[in-house]
């Protein structure tokens, strides 16, 4: 939506907002060549940990969750925000939530596709992973539901079959454009994904109806997927992990990681596709706002589970917080204490910073270096130091999980720029809706 | 059956026709709109703007509270895993996942409802104009005869309607 108020003609809305779907530039062609070639290096380390065994990887005695684990974790929190700040904005009717909503959703689809990879990697041998599938097999054996590992699938596959039906059916109008304005190849492609979408009244009223059911039920989704992912820690008795809090701790550093993930991605957007006109500083000024609530809860539920444990003294549980605060993994503690709490929220206080695209780009990257940083610290330091001193060790990632995790990175923003080129990333038909709503009013 | 397609470049004009269509013996049941965006529901006719969605999105989540607790108890019970003298069948692993299936159902319920009742995928030729994704609103008049047809484009032409054009059978 225009930031000034004044209305641009749909003709127009419909021109820039195809334009990236229509024309492909070199730049295009560079980032995908480029993208491409991380995703086979990560691809390579993989096929090399399959025929070789897990032990290329650094997993070793006690520490057997590593940066497969810790990616999983941080993944499925990034695919958090986008899904739930879609349909959060949408159920409180927020108008400047139009132009981002379709970027929120494809973020949470990829993310959720990349987080459920590390699983199948941190396997070892991955072709077996139809072990977890529950389907009546010769061996009459079924799943273990009692397992918290088999409630993390059953929730993850929950929320991405629906969020990708969510992106799907607000998506169907636009598809329809894209069907008349698009020739060649492409044009039979949007021809069925649109279903032959027409814009009828009955069609406008049943798509509004059904996004509006489908944002209330995947909130709760939303809220139990990442509680179940605390739950693969939480259900353990491993000093560190064993906490009533980490459902909610781990759902609200869930919110700060994606919400940051949307705003860098719309900053990418914005610079790569000439969106200057759609995602506007409105937008970046709200999320900036949410953005700091967010950090400021986090660091809540931070402290609130520090110093319970701290207070308490129980030598096992201290032993990790020491380990953590003081010993071998110190310098990461206090970085997420910068990235998450102590840099973000003084910053974003100010609504020059909230207001400011290379800020706010920087503050993003930087809470996401931070929780990056906070999966691995609670992962990896707890694992190294279990109950029985004796059997203490450390951990260091091989070559093979770095590969792993940077294709991982790059498969995820391949992904999403090949997305962006076929779909148009701003929904066009709820741009244009907020427009005639602000005529009306 | 044929239906009259009437393109119009505002909606004060569309909701007009729309009144006098109604007022020449037109049900509200033969008479829909085409345009780019959701129209507001108290200025035009919704096709049929009661929808059965909250209650397929209910019989949805109702079958997947029967597929979660088949999942979760019926597996235990077919295998039987007795760990440590705890309970074969055990109710929070069983709530959890009857919750997420039961999600599920009302999730895929919800999108398929929709569908069935937006009439969609719908791949035969029907009454369209791609003017209407500039702004343009196009209104649909569905005619049981000649007679009707005739009063239609008549009704139409009067209220200036820019393009009128005739389609074979229903395309509302």
């Amino acid at each position: 939506m225009p930031a000034n108020q004044d209305f641009i003609p749909e003709t127009k809305i419909n021109r820039d907002l195809l334009r990236p779907v229509i024309e492909t530039t070199g730049r295009f062609y560079l980032t995908v060549a480029i993208l491409g070639l991380v995703v086979l290096n990560g691809l390579v380390a993989f096929m090399y940990q399959m025929a070789t065994g897990m032990g290329v990887a650094g997993l070793n005695r006690p520490v057997f969750w590593g940066l497969y684990i810790t990616n999983f974790v941080f993944w499925v929190g990034i695919s958090h925000a986008g899904t739930l700040l879609s349909a959060i904005l949408r159920i409180t009717n927020a108008q400047w939530r139009r132009p981002m909503t379709r970027a929120a959703e494809a973020l949470t689809v990829f993310a959720l596709m990349i987080a459920g990879l590390f699983p199948l990697v941190h396997l070892g041998r991955t072709w077996t992973f139809y072990f977890l599938i529950p389907y009546p097999s010769q061996r009459g054996i079924w799943p273990n539901f009692r397992s918290p590992l088999l409630w993390d699938a059953i929730a993850i596959f929950t929320y991405y079959v629906g969020s990708i039906l969510f992106l799907y059916i607000s998506m169907v109008p636009d598809l329809g454009l894209a069907r008349d304005r698009v020739g060649g190849w492409r044009k039979e492609i949007y021809r069925v994904l649109s279903l032959g979408w027409r814009g009828t009244a009955r069609e406008w009223h049943r798509v509004k109806r059904a996004g509006t059911i489908m944002a209330m039920l995947i909130v709760p989704v939303f809220v139990s997927v990442h509680t179940i992912v605390s739950w693969d820690f939480g259900m353990t008795l491993v000093p560190g992990w064993h906490s009533t809090i980490f459902g909610p701790y781990f759902v609200i550093g869930a919110i700060l990681s994606g919400v940051a993930a949307v705003i860098t991605l719309m900053i990418i957007l914005r610079w790569a596709l000439g969106l200057k006109e759609y995602l506007t500083l409105t937008q970046f000024d709200n999320l900036g706002k949410i953005l700091g609530a967010v950090s400021l809860a986090w660091f809540y539920f931070f402290f609130a589970e520090f110093l319970t444990i701290w207070y308490g003294q129980v030598p096992e549980e201290m032993a990790v917080i020491r380990h953590r605060t003081f010993g071998q993994y110190a310098l990461a503690f206090w970085v997420v204490l910068f990235c998450n709490f102590l840099i973000p929220l003084p910053a974003l206080i100010f609504k020059r910073v909230r207001t400011s695209i290379p800020a706010m780009l920087v503050l993003t990257i930087v809470i996401n270096v931070g929780m990056f940083l906070e999966r691995y610290l609670i992962i990896v330091p707890s694992l190294a130091r279990q109950r029985f001193p004796a059997a203490w060790g450390s951990y260091f990632p091989s070559w093979v999980e770095i590969s792993i995790m940077a294709g991982a990175f790059c498969g995820f923003a391949l992904m999403y720029v090949i997305f962006a080129k076929i779909f148009p990333i701003i929904p066009i038909w709820e741009v244009k809706e907020g427009q005639h709503i602000q005529r009306s009013t | 059956m044929v239906t009259i397609m009437g393109i119009f470049q505002q909606l004060d004009n569309v909701v007009r026709t729309q009144r006098g269509l109604m007022e020449a013996g037109f049900s509200s049941e033969d008479l829909s709109t085409l345009s780019s965006v959701p129209l507001a529901e108290d200025t035009v006719l919704t096709g049929g703007a009661s929808t059965r969605l909250p209650w397929i999105a209910f019989f949805g989540g109702i079958i997947g509270i029967i597929i979660g607790l088949s999942l979760a108890a019926g597996t235990a019970w077919l295998y039987p895993l007795p760990t440590g003298g705890k309970p074969v069948i055990s109710l929070p692993p069983i709530g959890i996942i009857t919750y997420e299936v039961m999600m599920l159902g009302a999730l895929v319920a919800t999108f398929f409802g929709a569908l069935f009742e937006m009439r969609l995928p719908q791949f035969k030729k029907k009454a369209f104009s791609p003017g209407v994704y500039d702004g343009k609103i196009a209104l649909l008049v569905r005619c049981r005869s000649e007679e009707e047809a005739e009063k239609g484009e008549r009704i139409l032409s009067q209220a200036d309607a820019a393009e009128i054009e005739r389609y074979p059978g229903d395309c509302l």
